[in-house]
């Protein structure tokens, strides 16, 4: 090391790495600066209620707040936390508060496909229901001689059947089912109304069960389309609750209440509830993936079940890119990530979704019960 | 001339580490104004008998015996080391990281308490052509040697000895600087004893001679041939005046430079300087900034462009890998990192510092003007590395988080950079109190790189050297063996901070 600081010129060259220094040094601070959370970041946020429920929201992980843009692209937009009071606190993000601007709706959604469904393009919403016409159409080829025959009987329908049995209890005892149930039999008379809620009810449950795995058999493949605007076959659901009337105990009010009552759009929406249900369970139960891994491995039904492996396996491809615009090469759809890692990780972290009002308008056309809907109720400090 | 004021060594024997006898059972005197030439052939020990008399000899290894008396004082050489002798070092040992003024500031902070206050003015004869802020290396040879003597003047030891003064100068700086060696001699009553090889020049101002006879390993005077090569040298002397002033010059830029000081801020100076070089200077700031910042890109470039799932991992992954990408980025590879930086640049700095000092004898003379070298330098060194590692670490963090998060933007250009935020560091965030778990194991990688590698680099740079060769065959030992201990106190510490 020598001492630089001899003569003028030496001393300017010192002030110059002085100053060199302490540039760099304001520059190392900024870089900190810029990436470091720190107070003031967002806004101080708003408050949001759940409008047609005083119950409040309730989740323990900061609920992601996400903004659906013209072109139905979505970015984040804010992080929100539950107020004691059942409220949602939202912070938006600064960089992109001017993000959106008519995106003025807030819907509360659960981290399921109907959201991604309902987010997607009117162009990935027709290819997925080209590949589901292409999976139903040769499924329904092959599938039935598969369940059938004697190795499936024997060997996975015990498997299935327990799988199966699970999701029934999971999608039948799920709010939203007995909330379209409660709506189907508000139009039926009060004498029948209390009969379904009393000792009736438990029996109907008992026997649905074992009914819902025919009426599964029947409607399997249109179950997967459902959260997609497919429709359901109803009818098995009708020789279903048939055999269910059999039962002495309730055969009675069950003919009081009338097949064609089956028919109305509080039936459907219940049956839809159901499926729609149905389905989220079958996907999110970790046994299903080893037994049809197991199902398309066996050799002896492997021959079967190959034309339906080619078109599952189109549609599964299908789905991630047209769901969240997702697959190699794409870029990052926050949206798709979030849902993603709820159904991988079993996480019901709810998410806010800002739309614009004909946005919120056509979602619920789709599904009426896919979102909750957000009001404002005063900024934060206010409250 | 009393025998206080003679300087008395008598039974003076000196054996090699290996046995070697130089001198033995010798005795000589020289009077408080005497000049003495001390002469005989190479490998007969005079610079090991100045040695023994400045108390420079390594007593483990050295067997040294005899008595020196001067002053009152009398010293036992086999028990004690003597502090009689202020030497002026061959090559001179100047501290070339301080200035001239600085040079000799250092020796008045660190001399004796009951030594006089310095005039300037009398050590104007030897630095008035020298301004205080000159830097030594931009001294001529006969400036840094008169600075030498003046910087072992004001230790103010009671006899001044000389090695080889005029190695290295021309014949006409060679006859100024005897004649200011004179000067002192005759003008402070300081015995003086200078060891020569050429002595053309001195002979003509020295009042004894003594020869090293390594025949019959003794000191013998022999007597001066002066006459008429002393007049003639006294004339030239006395004719270039050279660098002298006249007596009663002003004092110019030296007055109050030499005045005494408190010896604590020598090692503020060495820290200061040490921080500068090894944390705060333009190019370590830029060198770990840069360093920083190509990590922050690669981490997220090849994290997310380079995998097989690449694309799956830019979108429904997205958020678990940036958030792993950044956990590991802020509690391993950054530190990691920076320890590798820091400790492979400042190794080399830290071994070839000292390794010069070494080499150019200036902890010999920071011993013989009684300041403590090695404390002021060791400590300065450790505490201002560990510091830097600490502080670049944090800078590099800075600038690797900015640079990933400009390399996430070029990926997704669309997206806010709060959510960025949200996901780099989720895993810290949501540590909760085990960050501060998670932030004590970064601190002990980093302390412990930190001591380990300074302290080999010390230990390594201290080594005795005989060329620049052997500098920089230690620079690169202290590299190796610095950069291994980062990577292995690393390792240690993440595999118990990962142990589960």
């Amino acid at each position: 090391m020598r001492a630089s600081h001899t003569t003028g010129s030496g001393r300017l060259a010192r002030a110059g790495s002085g100053l060199v220094s302490g540039l760099l040094i304001l520059a190392f601070f900024a870089a900190g600066w810029r990436v470091i959370p720190h107070a003031g970041a967002t806004d101080s946020g708003l408050i949001y209620r759940e409008a047609a429920s005083a119950a409040g929201i309730s989740t323990a992980r900061p609920v992601p707040v996400f903004v659906m843009r013209a072109d139905r692209s979505v970015v984040r937009h804010g992080a929100a936390t539950t107020e004691p009071g059942g409220g949602l606190r939202i912070e938006f993000f600064r960089s992109v508060a001017g993000e959106a601007p008519d995106a003025t709706e807030a819907l509360l959604f659960e981290p399921t496909l109907e959201v991604l469904w309902v987010a997607a393009t009117d162009e990935s919403q027709d290819e997925l229901r080209r590949l589901l016409d292409e999976f139903q159409e040769v499924s329904a080829r092959t599938i039935e001689g598969v369940i059938t025959s004697d190795v499936f009987n024997g060997v996975y329908r015990p498997m299935l059947r327990s799988i199966l049995t699970d999701a029934v209890s999971y999608a039948w005892e799920d709010e939203k089912t007995q909330q379209a149930l409660a709506e189907l039999l508000e139009s039926s008379d009060t004498a029948l109304r209390r009969v379904l809620t009393g000792e009736i009810e438990a029996i109907l449950a008992s026997r649905v069960k074992d009914a819902l795995w025919e009426m599964f058999q029947a409607n399997w493949v249109n179950a997967f389309g459902v959260p997609f605007g497919y429709e359901l076959d109803y009818e098995p659901v009708m020789t279903a609750m048939t055999a269910v009337l059999r039962d002495p105990r309730v055969r009675k009010t069950f003919l009081a209440f009338g097949s064609d009552r089956l028919q109305t759009d509080e039936a459907r929406r219940l049956t839809e509830r159901f499926a729609i249900g149905l389905v989220d369970s079958l996907m999110r139960d970790r046994r299903v993936p080893k037994v049809v891994t197991e199902m398309f491995g066996d050799p002896r039904l492997r021959a079967m079940l190959q034309p339906v492996s080619d078109s599952l396996t189109a549609l599964f491809s299908g789905l991630p890119r047209n769901l969240g615009g997702l697959g190699e090469g794409s870029s990052l759809n926050p949206l798709a990530a979030h849902v993603f890692k709820a159904m991988v990780l079993s996480q019901h972290v709810p998410l806010v979704l800002f739309v614009t009002p004909e946005d919120r308008a056509r979602i619920e056309r789709i599904d009426r019960d896919a979102a909750r809907t957000l009001s404002p109720v005063g900024r934060a400090e206010a409250i | 001339m009393n025998a206080a004021t003679v300087l008395r060594v008598s039974g003076l024997t000196i054996r090699t580490p290996a046995g070697v006898a130089l001198v033995e059972e010798s005795s000589f005197e020289i009077g408080h104004r005497e000049l003495v030439l001390l002469i005989g052939p190479s490998g007969s020990g005079k610079t090991s008998i100045i040695n023994a008399l400045c108390g420079l000899l390594d007593g483990d290894e050295w067997q040294v015996a005899g008595r020196v008396s001067y002053g009152g004082r009398e010293i036992d050489l086999a028990a004690t080391r003597s502090d009689l002798c202020g030497l002026v070092f061959q090559g001179n040992a100047l501290f070339d990281d301080l200035s001239a003024g600085e040079n000799l500031r250092i020796a008045a902070d660190h001399a004796p308490r009951s030594t006089a206050k310095h005039d300037p003015a009398e050590l104007l004869s030897l630095l008035s052509d020298i301004h205080p802020d000159k830097i030594v290396a931009a001294c001529s040879g006969g400036q840094k040697q008169r600075i030498a003597i003046a910087r072992t003047l004001v230790a103010d030891h009671p006899v001044l000895i000389l090695d080889e003064p005029n190695s290295g100068l021309d014949i006409k700086s060679s006859r100024r600087l005897a004649g200011v060696i004179k000067k002192i001699c005759t003008e402070r009553a300081t015995p003086v004893i200078i060891v020569a090889h050429h002595v053309d020049d001195l002979l003509p101002l020295a009042d004894k001679v003594f020869l090293v006879d390594s025949t019959t390993r003794s000191i013998v005077p022999i007597a001066p041939d002066m006459d008429a090569i002393e007049r003639e040298m006294m004339r030239l002397d006395v004719g270039a005046g050279g660098a002298l002033a006249a007596p009663g010059a002003d004092a110019g830029p030296w007055k109050g430079r030499i005045r005494r000081g408190s010896s604590l801020k020598w090692f503020g100076r060495y820290f200061a300087e040490y921080f500068w070089v090894l944390c705060a200077s333009p190019f370590m700031l830029a060198y770990l900034g840069l360093g920083g910042i190509i990590l922050g890109f690669v981490s997220i470039w090849f994290g997310f462009n380079y995998h097989a799932f690449g694309g799956y991992l830019k979108s429904i992954l997205h958020d678990e890998t940036l958030a792993g990408i950044g956990f590991v980025q802020t509690t391993i590879a950054v530190p990691l990192v920076s320890s590798i930086l820091v400790v492979a640049r400042n190794s080399a700095v830290i071994s070839a510092d000292l390794g010069n000092r070494m080499l150019s004898s200036q902890f010999r003379a920071m011993s013989n003007l009684n300041i403590p070298g090695l404390g002021y330098l060791v400590a300065s060194i450790i505490i201002a590395n560990t510091l830097s590692l600490a502080l670049l670490t944090v800078a590099a963090l800075a600038t690797a988080s900015w640079s990933a998060l400009q390399t996430w933007y070029f990926f997704f250009p669309d997206q806010p950079f709060e959510f960025w935020q949200e996901n780099y560091f989720r895993r810290l965030v949501e540590a909760g109190p085990t960050l501060f778990v998670e932030l004590g194991w970064v601190a002990c990688k980093i302390v412990f790189s930190s001591i380990l590698g300074s302290a080999a680099a010390v230990i390594i740079g201290l080594r005795p050297k005989t060329s620049v060769v052997s500098i920089n065959n230690a620079i690169a030992e202290a590299i190796v063996i610095g950069v291994s201990m980062t990577l292995l106190a690393h390792a240690f510490f993440a595999i118990l901070q990962f142990w589960k």
